[in-house]
């Protein structure tokens, strides 16, 4: 009688829904989501979901069963590893998010440091026939560089920090375009001479 | 005690239970159908994650959802097996559910894959397509100022060009299609009303005008002996007839609003028509070296001033200019003027010797053939058919 008792109440225990396991699980997925985990960590977030769908299948397999027969240890064990997943690809996501701000930072310098060196170079520029009207766009371009400048750091402040380093990298090719111009057409000048 | 044998049906009982047991353990140990697939499992989660995080997922969203429907239908079908009495379970349905999962994934990766480099040939496409307008822009703006408001759709255009090449380079495809397309409807912005200003350096009827005018020009100096000047604004170029031949060519700078047809005081447009040098001013007394003053506005142009006043294209406080000169202190390399032609001293100094009062002077766009408004207009036409 008290084995039988026992195994009864053994029964019930095992047959209750880890609650606290799946909503923590549950939680992390959303907060790895939220953290920007597609963008920055897919492959990461990508497991995490491939282990919410196993404890999504172990769940629905027990709810099937008659109440007296289910045991949740299985489910359990699949929301403890269900959350380890979300919670890797949330720090994941962190650092790639942190990653993608300091290149785009340290490209938004160097941008800042070659709108001057632009400035410098067109200001040692040959002019003559034929140069006045290449200088007037390059000068337009340091100038639309400038005021992308100002694009650049409204895209950081939103922490839409890929967008950021786009244009950061479009910029810096304008740049580096018209410095290696002057460059050639200073070259050029020297070789006619 | 003597044991007691059991009786018959007992012993038939006992052995019909052997034997179901063991044809039982034979139909599992032959069919197989208790073993888990586990490694299949794995291998199916697997394609799914790779399908899912690879490059294309965006492009195959709908195969992804087919993919996934079939991956959890699979998961389910496992645990639910998983469940029940060893002697019960069968797996090989579930076999047969992770390996279609699993191909399902594969097809859709291949798809995405597919789609992608796709839409990369359509952005690479568009990004053609915005540096064939930006370098007709280059090229406008190397012969005419642009307004203001049309030189800033061109710094955009510019500085969107660049990002979409770039995200090219990343394989961003759908953000870079994204940026060409952008840079192209600004690029139309800031280039479209001065290529549609541009195209009257094609209209059969303004061309048979200016080449008139010229023959004109030729006939008279031819007849009377006198010097003659022509002034080509879309070749830079300015001609001194004598005795209706050519004998010296300069290059000319013209108004920075090459394209235009002057209507108005301050809109640095070189007028265009016949007219005659009314003073000439020597060193000292121009701020150009020196200067030919001509007669503009004569009475076609205050007609056409009138006119245009009248239909309300011309504030009734404008005035319509004047102080149209060729001068010196040229060869910027530019259109610059405010309206006036402008040469290098040295031509100035020549031209200033060779011509009086009263010498003709007529003002063109062109004459049909090559200059640089009627060659950007037919590379246009010809990259757009």
């Amino acid at each position: 009688m008290p084995v039988l008792l026992g195994l009864a109440l053994l029964s019930v225990a095992c047959a209750k829904e880890p609650t606290d396991a799946l909503n923590a699980a549950k939680a992390a997925l959303e907060a790895a989501k939220t953290a920007g985990a597609s963008d920055y960590a897919p492959a990461a977030l990508a497991a995490a979901d491939t282990a919410a769908a196993a404890l999504d299948a172990e769940l629905k397999a027990q709810t099937e069963k008659f109440s007296l027969t289910r045991s949740y240890t299985k489910a359990a064990e699949l929301a403890a590893a269900a959350k380890t997943a979300a919670d890797e690809a949330s720090a994941a996501a962190v650092t790639g998010k942190e990653q993608m701000k300091a290149e785009a930072t340290t490209l938004i310098a160097g941008v800042r440091g070659g709108v001057d060196a632009a400035k410098q170079a067109l200001a040692k520029a040959p002019k003559g026939k034929g140069s006045a009207a290449d200088l007037e766009a390059m000068n337009a371009d340091v100038t639309g560089v400038e005021t992308a400048l100002g694009e650049m750091d409204s895209a950081m402040a939103a922490g839409n920090f890929k967008d950021a380093k786009v244009k950061a990298e479009a910029a810096k090719a304008t740049l580096d375009k018209i410095v290696a111009d002057v460059q050639a057409a200073i070259d050029a000048k020297k070789g006619a001479r | 005690m003597r044991l007691v044998p059991p009786a018959r049906w007992v012993r038939v009982t006992l052995a019909a239970l052997v034997l179901g047991v063991a044809l039982l353990a034979a139909e599992i140990a032959a069919s197989g159908r208790t073993r888990r697939p586990a490694e299949l499992r794995a291998s199916a989660l697997v394609g799914y994650e790779k399908a899912s995080r690879s490059p294309g997922s965006a492009w195959a969203a709908d195969e992804l959802r087919v993919a996934s429907d079939a991956l959890r239908a699979a998961l389910l079908d496992c645990s639910r097996q998983d469940n029940r009495l060893f002697v019960l379970r069968d797996f090989r349905p579930v076999t047969e559910a992770l390996v279609r999962a699993e191909a399902l994934a594969v097809q859709a990766e291949h798809f995405g894959d597919e789609r992608r480099e796709e839409a990369l040939t359509d952005a690479e496409a568009a990004v053609r397509e915005a540096r064939a307008i930006e370098a007709h822009a280059i090229a406008l703006v190397t012969v005419t100022t642009l307004p203001r408001a049309q030189r800033a759709h061109l710094l955009r255009a510019r500085l969107l060009l660049r990002e979409a090449e770039a995200l090219v380079r990343q394989g961003d495809a759908l953000a870079a299609r994204e940026r060409a397309l952008r840079s192209e409807a600004e690029l139309r912005s800031a280039v479209g009303p001065a290529l549609a200003a541009a195209e009257r350096f094609r209209s059969q009827g303004q061309i048979a005008t200016w080449r008139r005018w010229i023959e004109d020009t030729r006939r008279h100096s031819r007849a009377t002996g006198e010097p003659a000047i022509l002034v080509f604004k879309e070749k830079n170029l300015l001609i001194l007839l004598s005795r209706g031949i050519p004998v010296r060519r300069y290059g000319a700078e013209v108004g920075a609003n090459a394209l235009g047809v002057k209507a108005r005081q301050g809109d640095r447009a070189t007028p265009e028509g016949r007219y005659r040098i009314v003073k000439k001013k020597d060193r000292g007394q121009s701020i150009y070296h020196r200067a030919l003053l001509l007669d503009y506005p004569n009475a076609a142009d205050r007609a056409r001033f009138a006119a245009a006043q009248r239909r309300g294209e011309i504030p009734r406080g404008a005035g319509i200019g004047g102080l149209i000169e060729i001068h010196g202190d040229g060869g910027r390399g530019q259109n610059w003027t405010d309206g006036c032609v402008a040469l290098v001293n040295a031509d100035m100094d020549e031209l200033f010797a060779r011509v009086g009062i009263g010498t003709r002077v007529t003002i063109v766009g062109g004459d049909g053939s090559d200059g640089a408004f009627s060659s950007l207009l037919a590379r246009v036409a010809e990259e757009g058919s």
